[in-house]
């Protein structure tokens, strides 16, 4: 009887082995089929009411490039409400280098450190990120139905921000604009919360993507090389000499009082090396 | 400086600004009678400067302010500065209303630019 036994059950743990490795492989074939399924998407990315820009993001072999072009799609052409209460007229200015790029960002699903491109003054620079990573929280119920797609909630903190995501299943890549993604499908609609929110919005999605990236990787390693630290630290000083130029140059009226606060409008409100946000001058 | 002015302003190109009200509202403060807000057009550039008027009166006094916010050439905002100027009506040295404070203040920062 216990001889019988004995095969009988290796053989069932035989199979329950199996059972685990057949798993295995097709788990491993199905996430070889996603990586190897190039993707291609396109989002609206709205910064401020200012401006709209188109942002290019492809995913392949597990590398996102996300490509945001220099020239907005629209430009504000808000006219005033009224004459009848008109009280002031024709103002607008130009301030900057002048020479607008694309902006460029990098990054491989398996290394948080990720490239980015970045331009001060008119010179473009390759930046260096060390990505603190993204913990998302999915424990969200609701769904939501963008576009045509039905889209889980979800959120995580980003750097001074709490970033609302709204991703499909539908399409199983963990892509999404700018540096974000790492969730269950693609992201489909994501925001940062506080007074100044930029958003993403999908636009078009072409998947599986049959094309090529379009990014001179010569180019773009030949740009010279800067931490985002040191970057961040250009930018910074390049803002607070332009609006000091201003100020001097304002005339000064007795009696008025200025208050001039710095503002970052982007997502990152708080890096890891700043103990606070931009202070209040 | 002519330089370094360089450098940093390009070429102002010119779209109409004009500060339209945008209806009144009345304030919590029991000084306060009413706050008429006013918003600006942006200009067709790459920094670009917004501003938003808002006159409160209190009496006789007049709260002018004036809130500009400056954007960069991606569309981020990078600065808001608050300019605040107390009329007194008629009896004020400078300005007799918001209004030509605002324009005032629109035309410096054109005079800056040019």
């Amino acid at each position: 009887m216990s001889k019988q036994s004995e095969p009988l059950g290796s053989l069932c743990l035989f199979f329950k082995k199996m059972k685990y490795y057949l798993l295995f492989c097709l788990l491993l074939c199905a996430s070889w089929k996603v990586q190897a399924q190039k993707l291609h998407v396109v989002y609206e990315y709205i910064p401020s009411a200012m401006a709209t820009f188109q942002e290019h993001v492809y995913f392949e072999n597990g590398i996102k490039t996300a490509i945001r072009d220099s020239i907005p799609v629209k430009a504000n052409t808000e006219k005033g409400k009224g004459s009848e209460e008109e009280v002031s007229s024709s103002f607008s200015l130009v301030l900057g280098s002048g020479i607008n790029y694309r902006h460029i960002v990098i990054q491989r699903s398996d290394k948080n450190e990720l490239r980015e491109t970045g331009a001060v003054k008119g010179t473009n620079y390759l930046v260096t990120d060390q990505f603190p990573g993204l913990l998302w929280n999915t424990n969200y119920r609701d769904t939501d139905t963008i576009g045509k797609f039905v889209c889980h909630k979800a959120t995580a903190n980003y750097r001074g921000s709490k970033i609302v995501a709204y991703y499909t299943n539908d399409i199983p890549v963990p892509a999404g604009p700018y540096k974000f993604g790492g969730l269950p499908g693609l992201i489909v609609m994501l925001y940062n919360e506080g007074a100044n929110p930029n958003y993403w919005t999908l636009q078009k999605v072409s998947y599986p993507y049959e094309g090529s990236v379009p990014l001179n990787k010569g180019y773009i390693y030949s740009l010279p090389k800067l931490s985002l630290q040191d970057y961040i630290k250009k930018s910074d000083a390049l803002v607070e000499e332009q609006m000091r130029i201003m100020e001097s140059k304002m005339p000064a009226i007795k009696g008025v009082t200025t208050e001039r606060t710095k503002v970052r409008g982007t997502v990152e409100q708080i890096y890891e090396w700043e103990p606070k946000g931009p202070h209040e001058k | 400086m002519k330089k370094l002015l360089m450098s940093m302003v390009a070429v102002a190109l010119m779209s109409t600004a004009s500060f339209a009200s945008t209806g009144g509202k009345k304030s919590v403060n029991d000084r306060a009678e009413t706050t008429n807000v006013y918003e600006a057009v942006v200009g067709k550039s790459n920094m670009k400067i917004v501003g938003q008027a808002e006159e409160i009166k209190q009496g006789k006094k007049i709260l002018c302010r004036l809130t500009v916010k400056v954007y960069n050439e991606g569309g981020i905002l990078m600065s808001t500065n608050v300019h605040t100027y107390t009329c007194y009506g008629a009896d004020d040295m400078f300005f007799s209303n918001c209004g030509q404070y605002f324009s005032h203040m629109v035309q410096s920062y054109n005079n800056y630019l040019n």
